[in-house]
């Protein structure tokens, strides 16, 4: 039961994703698409759990650590630069 | 026995996370301004994503797997709500226009609309 709700959400997940680069695609403002690249990348750490138990790779739980930490750096330098603009 | 609720804890946990994720995602295409997406967003991605992490919680064998677990969900718990009001703090500083008919109590702008909020900075 729970190997079939998995499969569930792994299948489901990139369909919102692409909803999300709807958003990402039309958004009249920058701050638009920086809001769907965030929701993005949550998804994908929710994405790389789920295939991490699925195939039994449990490494990957470092992969998503760094990326958590890599999309927050990221969000953070683009909204440094558009509040500022500029970095340093 | 225990592992039967064991696993209906954990599809709820997991089915409940997804529904969060996909009403943000609702959220997210269909209101009208970019608070309203914020106001949805912000709530419904650390839920569904806290959800998730709690069904894995579960389920993961091995104390180093629940130990990184954890400590990811305590890492998600503190960034999203901050990167969340960073980004409204930012919109409302940049001035980006609402939705016809909302207003704003404002606490950055002086009468004559000088800019206040970087007083500390350089």
């Amino acid at each position: 039961m729970i190997e079939k709700t998995l499969q569930f959400i792994i299948t489901g997940l990139p369909f919102l994703g692409i909803a999300a680069l709807y958003r990402a695609f039309k958004g009249p403002s920058t701050l638009d698409r920086v809001v769907a690249m965030n929701m993005i990348s949550a998804m994908v750490i929710v994405y790389i759990l789920i295939f991490s138990y699925l195939t039994e790779a449990y490494f990957y739980l470092d992969v998503v650590l760094v990326f958590n930490l890599a999309a927050f750096i990221a969000t953070l330098c683009v909204l440094k630069y558009l509040r500022e603009g500029r970095l340093f | 026995m225990l592992i039967v609720i064991r696993d209906i804890l954990v599809v709820i946990f997991l089915l409940g996370g997804f529904f969060f994720l996909a009403v943000g995602i609702v959220g997210l295409i269909r209101l009208p301004d970019l608070f309203n997406r914020l106001h949805a967003l912000g709530k419904c991605d650390t839920l569904g994503s806290g959800l998730i992490i709690l069904a894995m919680l579960l389920i993961y064998p091995g104390v180093t797997n629940i130990a990184k677990l954890l400590l990811m969900g305590a890492l998600m718990f503190i960034i999203n709500p901050v990167m969340t009001h960073l980004i409204t703090k930012t919109a409302y500083v940049r001035g980006t226009e609402m939705v016809k008919g909302s207003f704003t109590v404002s606490t950055y702008y002086e009468e004559e609309g000088e800019f206040l909020a970087g007083e500390g900075e350089e």
